[in-house]
């Protein structure tokens, strides 16, 4: 009896996180008629004229080129200053390391509408509105602090002896980084490298605000201007929708496994 | 122009305000095998870490080879180390593992390959050069990081305590191989340990060490034989040795050594004359102790048996001795026993009084 309870619970937890997802799948494969049809189908006609709509009339593509490289370049520099600020911080014996890391966590639960103005002004003034690193910019500042904590965290972990030898058997402290810290805290660099390119991936109001002309919009934008003052092409958005999410979702499922360790680490050992 | 193949000047060195080494001067010759004993927490770990230029003194100097590496870095002063947690490197295999200081030398392929082999077959493990370091046992994960030590030729090996992680058996057995392998090798060896039986066994010469500062150095024997002091006296040797509070007084013109109604005369040692009424204190080797005959009597209280010998614990007018012999026991039993004068140390203050014959 209780088991069929929890599997009720289970049932209806899945459904309220997947039924969106399932549905804007589901309706990008319809049709123009199918969509707007009363009572609601289920079953779509697999049609992938949406998918072309999308991508002739709305610039699908180049939303999904514009996220790519701002994802992709969050991504590696987060991670690369991540790497030197985790490795100070959880070897270097900084002092002050503890209100270092407290004051990274305050910055990052700033909320970002207080800092768009500044920001929006900076890049304004650098005339990087518009450009990849004008958005590049505030994400890694925006990431870092998850990054740091993820990695420090993880290099924490590793017994200092392992540096030590690997100093005393010829390495320089970079190349004890990069051949033997990095190599072993790889489920943390991933897990890290995986919530930042998300983050980026998604990211919505910084893109609104800095990148205000069409051919260098990111998808979430991209998405969100599909919506005409008189038209609403459900069809179209669910099919961007869908190319928005699945490599997401490819993503997480290739590193499942380095996620998971990387995501418990943190319980095994204090 | 100095050769010793590590000389050790006048370091110092604190972590805040606590000192932990206080000039601390040393050599070890060529092929010497030189082992640091001493409590946890006396500095020995924090010594061999200076020597591989992986802390910082904040005085002194160190030669390697004749060379001052003082303020070299670890990699320029051709020292190998091997860690107590034996620090392999978990992504990598075994051979990979030893490889890793030859490749960090930028040696060619062929040589690396040809020295790996050579030497894992001389420790026994050109079997393991495959598999990764999880994949192996204690004794196996140590050899793979003396292997690792041993692949450069390095001037001087620096152990940090290498066979604490082991079971006693096994640790048995690789203190055998240790000394076995070193006397192959011919390398100079510094050895950190707080186990005394390592020391002696594995020693050519012990530095012992507390709070910082050495308190003798010399070969297992002289350590054990002539202790310098109090802390060495009771730190060296199992059981550990008796100390007897008492007095020293002059009886026509022989030392006598006084503790309450306990009273033996000590017609071997020198500078008594100043010694006179002093309080010193006797110490007594449990080896010392020869239970059979003798002018002394005491009841036997415990007895231990260790196989060949046994510990016995007697009671001598109230104060308690311990005496390690093969000789006849029984509990709650009086016996005669004598001393073997070779066994007993008079100690005034701290330090050992010497005897006329060694004078």
């Amino acid at each position: 009896m209780r088991k069929w309870i929890l599997w009720a619970l289970v049932m209806v937890i899945v459904f309220l996180s997947l039924g969106p997802f399932l549905w804007f799948v589901d309706t990008s494969f319809k049709t123009e008629v199918e969509v707007t049809a009363i009572p609601p189908v289920i079953c779509p006609s697999g049609s992938v004229g949406f998918y072309v709509s999308s991508i002739k009339n709305y610039r699908l593509l180049s939303y999904v080129k514009n996220s790519a490289i701002v994802a992709t370049l969050t991504t590696l520099i987060t991670i690369l200053l991540s790497l030197f600020a985790g490795y100070s911080v959880a070897r270097l014996g900084l002092p002050k390391r503890e209100l270092f890391m407290k004051a990274l966590l305050v910055v990052s639960m700033f909320p970002q509408i207080s800092i768009a103005g500044p920001v929006w002004r900076i890049l304004y003034r650098l005339g990087w509105l518009n450009t990849y690193q004008g958005l590049v910019i505030p994400y890694v500042t925006l990431t870092l602090p998850l990054g740091v904590w993820v990695v420090a965290s993880f290099f924490k972990q590793l017994p200092e002896d392992l540096e030590d030898a690997a100093i005393i058997d010829g390495c320089s402290r970079l190349g004890a980084l990069f051949r033997i810290m990095v190599p072993l805290s790889a489920p943390g660099v991933f897990t890290a490298a995986i919530l930042v390119f998300i983050y980026a991936w998604n990211e919505f109001f910084f893109a609104l605000l800095i990148m205000t002309r069409q051919d260098v919009q990111t998808l979430p934008v991209g998405i969100a201007m599909f919506q005409g003052q008189y038209t609403l092409p459900w069809g179209e958005i669910a099919a961007a929708s869908t190319v928005a999410t699945v490599p997401l979702v490819l993503l997480v499922f290739v590193f499942q496994r380095r996620i998971i360790s990387g995501l418990s680490a943190g319980a095994i050992k204090g | 122009m100095n050769m010793e193949a590590l000389e050790v000047v006048g370091i110092k060195k604190s972590f805040g305000r606590v000192r932990v080494l206080d000039d601390i001067s040393f050599k070890a010759g060529e092929g010497e095998f030189v082992v640091m004993l001493g409590p946890s927490g006396c500095g020995k770990t924090t010594m061999l870490r200076i020597i591989a230029g992986l802390e910082v003194q904040d005085e002194g100097y160190i030669y390697i080879g004749g060379k001052e590496v003082t303020n070299l870095n670890p990699k320029l002063r051709d020292v190998a180390m091997v860690f107590q947690s034996y620090a392999l490197y978990p992504h990598m295999t075994v051979y990979e593992n030893m490889a890793f200081p030859l490749k960090m030398r930028k040696l060619n392929r062929e040589e690396i390959k040809q020295k790996v082999r050579q030497t894992a077959e001389l420790l026994r493990i050109d079997d393991l050069l495959d598999r990764k370091p999880r994949e192996l046992s204690g004794g196996q994960r140590q050899r793979v990081a003396i292997g690792r030590a041993i692949v450069r030729s390095p001037k001087v090996f620096l152990f940090d305590e290498p066979l604490s992680n082991l079971d006693a058996q096994l640790r048995a057995s690789m203190r055998v191989e240790l000394r076995r392998l070193h006397e192959k090798i011919g390398s100079t060896s510094i050895y950190v340990t707080h186990d005394q039986i390592e020391a002696m066994t594995l020693a050519d010469k012990i530095i012992l060490l507390e709070n910082g500062v050495i308190q003798q150095i010399g070969t297992p024997e002289e350590i054990y034989k002539k202790p310098a002091n109090l802390f060495v006296a009771t730190f060296v040797g199992t059981p550990m040795i008796n100390l007897l509070d008492g007095t020293l007084i002059l009886k026509d013109g022989v030392p006598l050594f006084k503790s309450g109604e306990f009273e033996i005369a000590l017609p071997s040692f020198k500078e008594y004359f100043a010694l006179d009424g002093k309080p010193v204190v006797l110490g007594i080797r449990p080896e010392a102790v020869t239970i059979g005959k003798g002018p002394y009597r005491a009841t036997v209280r415990q007895i231990e048996h260790l196989g060949s010998e046994k510990i016995i614990y007697l009671e001598l007018k109230g104060k308690d001795l311990v005496a390690k012999t093969h000789g006849p026991a029984e509990t709650d039993r009086a016996v005669c026993f004598d001393f073997n004068e070779d066994g007993l140390h008079l100690f005034y203050g701290r330090e050992r009084i010497e005897r006329i014959e060694e004078g």
